[in-house]
């Protein structure tokens, strides 16, 4: 069973805000699940230590039973590469790559591909799953906010993660495109991916298999 | 990360920076600065360099006309500081003579019998003085030669058949090394001389022009006739015991006993203190120096060496090192500004697609290649333009001297030394843009993944 596990973990900002508050927390493959709450309530803090983007100051973090507490930059990095996926509010596409370029940004440093042209045929089928085949060879600046966003969800499959990590994924998005985007998220958890997506948006409720309220840092189940 | 896929991601990007035309021209500027310019700098100052190197260029004439050159009066010139030596000219100096014949030891070389009617043949023939050498580049030196025996210029033109000097055909001397010319003073009219007189109170100096005779020169060696001073392109040496023989032969022939004193060409013959005499200065800087020591004891003495530079390749050669100073400081150094600025700029404007980076996984190092590699195309194309400039524009002048006046030559350039110059501007070309990365790097590893997360 993959999982990222968090056991009692507290994170403190500049030794006095506290974003986590002794959060225990626990995804599993295959669920999607929906952080909900405030700003400023700790959920991107949260998404941080999950997705090992940032370290807990307190607390253990086990991505498929390993602690990640004591490993080094670099190791952390490689584990980023390999099982976890990440879209963000801005999609920061690089403009100056088409789209499956873009999504081919994350292979170029996975030595699994042995060479660009299988990134490319992974690259398309991509694109196909988030349904931007006719747009494979534009540039972000011609697609659409949800397009682009869709973009950063296969780029986020790129290396075949076993988690995808969203925060905020609806953020600059209207309505019509939010649902498009928690749909797109929703497939991926049904085809076995671990999804935890970080929002205050109340559309993401209807797709969550769980949800979880983050209220001045502490975490408590709906 | 494979190199292969730093270059597809460096190439796509190098595309977007803005500043990617400044850093280009700037770049264009720096290799013509550090490959073409240093190219004719080089090329003048080294041609400068040898002519003030080269003994004729360093020798001061001295004639017995205010005074007796008395061994005293000559100690007190070899004791002036920067006089190296006080050579007494001991035969002929400097004459021309055409050819009549050039032979081998089958005789008469036919093919050149020809061009030598047809075209009026000449030399200017100049005997080595005290201990002036004249290395050969093939053959024999005078040295290893015995008398009548002389060097030609590696570029031989002995004609006088044309009225510019442009593009001449120049015969290649190694050619004729081995051959001997039969040669007369002047188409067989005379042979001229100078000779010094002084009579207790005032002395000067008058030709006297004996009938020419024959003589006959084997050509031993060639030395590599420069533009500035060794020489020119009609210009060829004997050894001063030659010269010495030919101008008593001529003596001789012109009726005078040198073994009496009674004319005063024949009292000027024997007595070393009435010949003229060669002052020869260590550096060609110090020359207005021991002219004026000379003048102050007395003596006329020339002003200027025998063998004079232009003036104007002086001047060329100052404005070109100034030159070629600050056309080497100005772009390097704004580019550098430029490119520092550029990369910090970028990487502020590229903080959350870096931050993206790292978040899926690149390393600091990974990203570090990425931009030097997108630095690095930009500057290159910049290399690649400005090198392939400053070979066309070396080559049309290499072509151009090359095909104008003899003393164009001098300004043709070594392409070894154009090579040289060139892959100097392709490793500035690479260390700048690194080490500008690298300046930049610190702010480089403060990017962090999470600032994937930022709303920019
Ligand atoms: N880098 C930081 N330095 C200091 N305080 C921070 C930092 N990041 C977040 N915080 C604080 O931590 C708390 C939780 O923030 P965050 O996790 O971004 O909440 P949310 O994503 O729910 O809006 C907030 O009070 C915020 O001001
Ligand atoms: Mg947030």
């Amino acid at each position: 069973m993959k999982t990222i596990e968090l056991k009692n973990v507290s994170k403190l900002y500049n030794k006095d805000v506290c974003a986590l508050n002794n959060v225990s927390f626990t995804v599993n493959q295959g669920e999607f699940v929906a952080v909900m709450g405030q700003s400023g309530s700790g959920k991107s803090t949260l998404l941080q230590i999950a997705g090992l983007l940032d370290s807990c100051t307190s607390g253990e973090v086990l991505i498929n039973g390993e602690n990640v507490s004591e490993l080094d930059k670099n190791k952390l990095a490689d584990i980023r590469m390999k099982t976890l996926g990440f879209v963000f509010q801005s999609f920061h596409l690089n403009s100056h790559l088409k789209l499956y370029e873009n999504i081919m940004v994350p292979m170029l440093i996975n030595n699994e591909f042995k060479n660009r042209a299988e990134m490319k045929k992974r690259a398309e089928e991509l694109v196909e799953t988030v349904g931007l085949s006719h747009r494979i060879d534009h540039y972000p600046s011609e697609l659409s906010g949800g397009e682009q966003q869709r973009a950063a969800i296969a780029r986020a499959m790129a290396n075949d993660p076993d988690f995808i990590l969203a925060d905020e994924p609806t953020g600059n998005l209207d309505s019509k495109n939010e649902i498009m985007i928690f749909e797109e998220l929703k497939k991926l958890s049904d085809s076995g991916k671990g999804v935890l997506v970080v929002s205050h948006n109340e559309a993401v409720m209807d797709f969550a298999d769980r949800i979880c309220i983050m209220k001045d840092g502490v975490l408590s189940e709906k | 990360m494979k190199l292969t896929n730093i270059r597809f991601f460096a190439t796509a990007n190098s595309k977007g920076n803005s500043k990617n035309s400044i850093i280009k021209v700037l770049m264009i500027l720096l290799v013509t600065s550090v490959s073409l310019i240093p190219s004719f700098t080089l090329t003048v100052a080294s041609a400068v360099n040898e002519y003030k190197n080269d003994f004729r260029a360093r020798c001061l004439e001295l004639d017995p006309w205010l005074k007796e050159l008395t061994d005293d009066i000559l100690d007190s010139v070899r004791n002036i500081n920067h006089v190296q030596e006080v050579d007494m000219l001991k035969g002929m100096r400097s004459q021309l003579f055409s050819i009549n014949q050039v032979t081998d030891n089958n005789g008469i070389c036919e093919e050149w019998q020809k061009e030598i009617e047809e075209r009026n043949a000449a030399v200017q023939a100049l005997s080595l003085i005290g201990s002036e050498k004249m290395s050969v580049i093939a053959g024999k030196d005078l040295d290893e030669s015995p008398s009548f025996c002389c060097i030609i210029p590696s570029l031989f033109y002995p004609f006088e058949d044309t009225e510019n000097y442009n593009n001449l055909e120049y015969i290649d001397g190694e050619s004729l090394i081995g051959k001997t010319l039969t040669v007369t003073a002047n188409d067989g009219e005379y042979y001229e001389t100078l000779y010094n007189y002084f009579d207790g109170e005032q002395g000067g100096n008058e030709w006297i022009r004996p009938a020419a005779l024959e003589y006959k020169l084997k050509i031993v060696g060639v030395y590599y006739a420069s533009p500035t001073a060794n020489g020119y392109f009609d210009s060829i040496y004997v050894s001063e015991e030659t010269g010495r023989l030919i101008q008593e032969t001529e003596l001789e022939a012109g009726g005078y006993d040198l073994n009496s004193d009674e004319t005063l060409v024949e009292k000027w013959w024997n007595t070393p203190s009435l010949r003229t005499h060669y002052v020869i200065v260590d550096d060609y800087d110090n020359i207005p120096y021991v002219y004026n020591e000379i003048s102050k004891l007395g003596l006329v003495c020339a002003d200027n060496p025998e063998l004079g530079i232009k003036e104007s390749v002086l001047i060329i050669s100052k404005i070109l090192s100034v030159a070629s100073v600050i056309l080497l400081i100005a772009p390097s150094v704004l580019l550098v500004i430029v490119l520092i600025q550029s990369t910090v700029s970028n990487l502020k404007k590229r903080r959350g697609e870096i931050g993206l980076m790292k978040a899926v996984g690149y390393s600091d190092k990974n990203i570090f290649f990425c931009l030097c590699y997108e630095q690095l195309i930009v500057t290159l194309k910049g290399f690649f333009v400005g090198g392939i400039i400053s070979l066309i524009l070396i080559a049309i002048s290499n072509f151009y001297n090359n095909h104008s006046s003899y003393v164009n030559r001098l300004y043709i350039v070594d392409w070894s030394g154009f090579l040289t110059l060139l892959s100097i501007s392709l490793a500035v070309s690479v260390v700048i843009p690194v080490v500008c990365q690298l300046i930049a790097l610190k702010r480089l590893t403060k990017i962090e993944p999470k600032d994937a997360m930022n709303n920019m």
